[in-house]
């Protein structure tokens, strides 16, 4: 089944992993990050242990027997959207290493498949146990709970590596009469719930509404294969849970036997997925995390050149097409979808001026600006833009015979004009219904600018700083996700003392000119850029300065 | 011109270049050969501006590093090995980056002509994310000939490209020596450096075993051959336990060489 061979590199790659995360954690930085994933984690799972240890008599809650109802459906739900989207073609990417080691070894098709699934099954229980226990006092027992999440998301993976495996034997007509089966069964049980929420003559409850979606007949009838999982985690250790776990069992070694009767072209359909996931690694690397569009691979110039500006304009001019590029449509397409609303909004107030309540309309301009601040820093720190863009395209800016406060400064414009651009199109329908004059708002949209400006540069200052990255780059390992909320962490300490300055500088405008938007907004603005040429200075020094760039870290 | 005092480049513990000397003379092709981690790559970003010397005095196109890195900047230009490209910029955007970013004015004919040699014309408003490995190093190439800088520095600048660009590339690099151009070619392909360079740097562990004119080598080191693989091989000392290690020549055999 398994060649030893096969078995021996799993468990060196496994202590291998185990030795690069005791190599991390040993360095002070690792160390740090160690501590803040327990906390998170620890913080996560407080509730949980403290709702286990206090309702053990307690019989099960409402929220459990929502749960227990809604698994077998959502399961389903999984399994249909896994076939629908081809899924199980991820499943499939080996390592980049893998295509040497593995598929050109002297190996069958039933060795590297169960090499493949036993390297999944060992990364989806460490996940499981977390579940199991992060849902304790919503299931049966831990045991139960680990065994059903467990085996459960086996099933679930099974059925789309087994759909991917017989893709090649299929002809295209009938793959998508299954992709447009999974899909139209969705749409049913959809159809269906939406009818049985609707007719429902009580009182909506989540118990209420929970039973009006998952008890429909399309509902029952689909997710019935999925029923004995849902037993397992949800029942006290028994005979119950015993029969549900044997049924589980089956029906994973049924779909397993299967998988390895038509895993004939397993070999090939591997190679292509290395292949995949060297091009998606390789992306990545490249600053391009959101895979924007190459079919039209000619593009006509997006923008004039900038012009000299004491160095700054090559800079952003770069900055600012990548950005705009790399965002794809997305900036467009708010821009107009702001627009649109604008327009809408006009005519909702011309034909019914009392639609919208006057707080609504007074403080429509502040909601808008804290609204695309969120959007705006979602987008800005998965963009790579700026010194956050990847260690070797860096390289370019530091040969440049351009100052190095002007190289900081004109790094900051790719990301300043995404969060700008998000904050003019989320603020024009917050301009057309605001009650506020149009000094007032003018104002506060130069407040929003400033602070645009200058969440741009902190993002750029810590990433020239600390060699820090919103999205880190390099081979995606487990540490990537804690260097990144270290990052916002410090972003958000950054940002505070500039908030401060801001909202202290409109307290004394407002204290001296009075309490009004305008002066107000215009303190707050002039204060969040006041210290900002000092960052650029230091940003740039430290950049140029570093000896770390054009080194992939 | 290229000169190279007392060089050292430390990180932390590590002794990258430890303490090297040369001279490359205005004009020459010098190539800078040595072992892997012999510090070929931190030599070449040094005398690029992107490192910092720990100590030593490097001097490039006649500008001090240490007193005026902008200039050195200004005047040299750096292909790294597999050189990075902006993705979202087109292969004509890359031109026009550097155009302005070194205040180049009626460029666009040069461009042009570079684009054309290295048949990248018709990939001119093609994104850098759907270049070949090979069409991203003449693009990057494209971008340090525009300038026409003072110096070179190439690292591996063949890598990647095939028969009829390598061809290109050689001789688009001697027409820049023959312009007055001092180029300095890092590269593991000792074939490159005999057809292509007069000088020779060899380094090894941050140390230089000789600079001088590749023919000086030859003659003194190597051998009845008078190969460059016979004197790489004679100086670092690698593959041939027999042969004497540099400690070990004579002096007349170490007169030519640095450090």
């Amino acid at each position: 089944m398994i060649d030893p061979a096969l078995t021996h590199l799993m468990r060196m790659l496994m202590r291998a992993g185990f030795r690069q995360a005791w190599r991390l954690i040993k360095r002070p930085s690792g160390a740090f990050f160690t501590l803040f994933m327990l906390a998170m984690v620890g913080f996560g799972l407080m509730p949980t242990v403290v709702m286990t240890l206090t309702a053990e008599q307690q019989p099960p809650s409402a929220f459990a027997r929502v749960v227990a109802d809604s698994i077998p459906l959502l399961m389903y739900i999984a399994a249909a959207a896994m076939v629908a989207t081809n899924s199980g073609e991820a499943l499939l990417e080996l390592k980049p290493a893998e295509l040497q080691f593995v598929l050109a070894g002297p190996f069958t098709n039933s060795h590297i498949l169960s090499y493949r699934l036993l390297t999944l099954a060992f990364g989806w229980l460490p996940i499981s146990v977390f579940f199991a226990v992060f849902m304790l006092p919503h299931l049966g027992s831990f045991l139960g709970g680990l065994l059903g999440i467990s085996s459960g998301g086996i099933l679930i993976t099974m059925l789309a590596f087994q759909y991917t495996l017989l893709k090649p034997r299929l002809s295209p007509g009938v793959l998508r009469a299954i992709r447009l089966a999974a899909l139209t069964s969705v749409a049913v049980i959809l159809i269906e719930a939406a009818g049985r929420v609707s007719g429902v003559d009580e009182s909506y409850s989540i118990t209420v509404v929970s039973q009006a979606i998952n008890g429909g007949v399309a509902a029952r009838v689909l997710s019935l294969p999925f029923r004995p999982f849902a037993t397992v985690m949800t029942n006290d250790l028994g005979i119950e849970l015993l029969i549900g776990q044997l049924i589980s069992l089956g029906l994973i070694a049924a779909i397993t036997v299967s998988c390895y009767r038509t895993n004939r072209g397993f070999s090939e359909l591997a190679v292509e997925g290395v292949a995949r996931r060297q091009k998606k690694l390789e992306r990545i690397r490249g600053g391009n995390v959101y895979g924007f569009s190459t079919r039209n691979a000619e593009r006509s110039q997006l923008l004039p050149a900038f012009g000299w500006l004491g160095g700054v304009g090559p800079v952003a001019w770069s900055q600012v097409t990548s950005a705009v590029r790399r965002t794809g449509r997305l900036v467009p397409g708010i821009v107009v979808l702001g627009i649109v609303a604008a327009i809408a909004a006009a005519a909702v107030l011309q034909l019914f001026p009392d639609t919208i309540p006057d707080t609504g309309r007074t403080y429509a301009v502040p909601i808008a600006l804290a609204a695309s601040a969120y959007l705006g820093f979602l987008l800005s720190i998965t963009s790579q833009t700026g010194f956050a863009a990847s260690p070797r395209l860096l390289t370019w800016y530091q040969t440049l015979p351009i100052r190095p406060m002007a190289i900081a400064t004109g790094m900051v414009s790719g990301t300043a004009t995404l969060l700008i651009a998000i904050q003019l199109a989320l603020c024009l329908p917050a301009l057309v219904i605001s009650s506020q004059g149009v000094a007032a708002s003018l104002s506060m949209l130069f407040a929003g600018a400033a602070f645009s400006v200058a969440f741009a540069t902190m993002t750029n200052f810590i990433a020239a700083v600390t060699g820090l990255r919103p999205m880190p780059g390099g081979t995606p390992d487990v540490f990537q996700g804690a260097r990144a909320l270290v990052f916002m962490m410090i972003l958000g300490l950054s940002m505070t003392p500039i908030l401060l300055l801001a909202v202290g500088s409109a307290g004394v405008a407002g204290a001296v000119f009075g309490f009004f938007w305008t002066y107000c907004s215009i303190a707050a603005g002039l204060a969040m850029l006041a210290g900002l040429p000092a960052l650029w200075w230091y940003a740039g020094t430290r950049f140029v300065d570093s000896d770390s760039v054009g080194d992939e870290s | 011109m290229i000169e190279v005092e007392a060089f050292v480049k430390r990180y932390g513990d590590f002794v990258a270049v430890a303490g090297t000397s040369f001279c490359i003379p205005v004009g020459s092709v010098a190539a800078l050969v040595g072992p892997n981690g012999a510090g070929k790559t931190t030599t070449i970003r040094t005398l690029c501006g992107i490192l910092r010397p720990t100590a030593g005095r490097l001097r490039v196109a006649g500008a001090d590093l240490a007193v005026d890195p902008l200039l050195v900047k200004q005047r040299t230009a750096y292909v790294p090995d597999d050189p990075p490209l902006f993705d979202t910029l087109t292969v004509w955007e890359h031109l026009q980056f550097i155009a302005s970013a070194y205040r180049l004015t009626d460029w666009q004919g040069d461009g042009d002509g570079l684009l054309s040699r290295f048949s990248l014309s018709d990939k001119k408003n093609t994104l850098a994310s759907e270049l070949s490995r090979g069409m991203r190093q003449k693009v990057a190439i494209a971008c340090a000939y525009l300038r026409s800088p003072d110096v070179l520095l190439l690292d591996e600048p063949m890598t990647g490209l095939d028969p009829p660009s390598i061809r290109i590339l050689k001789d688009s690099i001697r027409e820049q020596s023959q312009r007055g151009a001092t180029v300095l070619v890092s590269s593991h392909l000792l074939s490159l450096v005999d057809d292509l360079c007069d000088f020779l740097v060899l380094i090894r562990q941050g140390r230089v075993l000789f600079s001088g004119p590749l023919e000086e080598a030859r003659a003194q080191f190597g051998g009845a051959s008078r190969s460059l693989e016979e004197v790489f091989f004679r100086l670092t000392g690698q593959e041939e336990p027999n042969a004497p290690e540099a400690d070990e020549l004579t002096p007349g055999e170490q007169a030519s060489g640095d450090d």
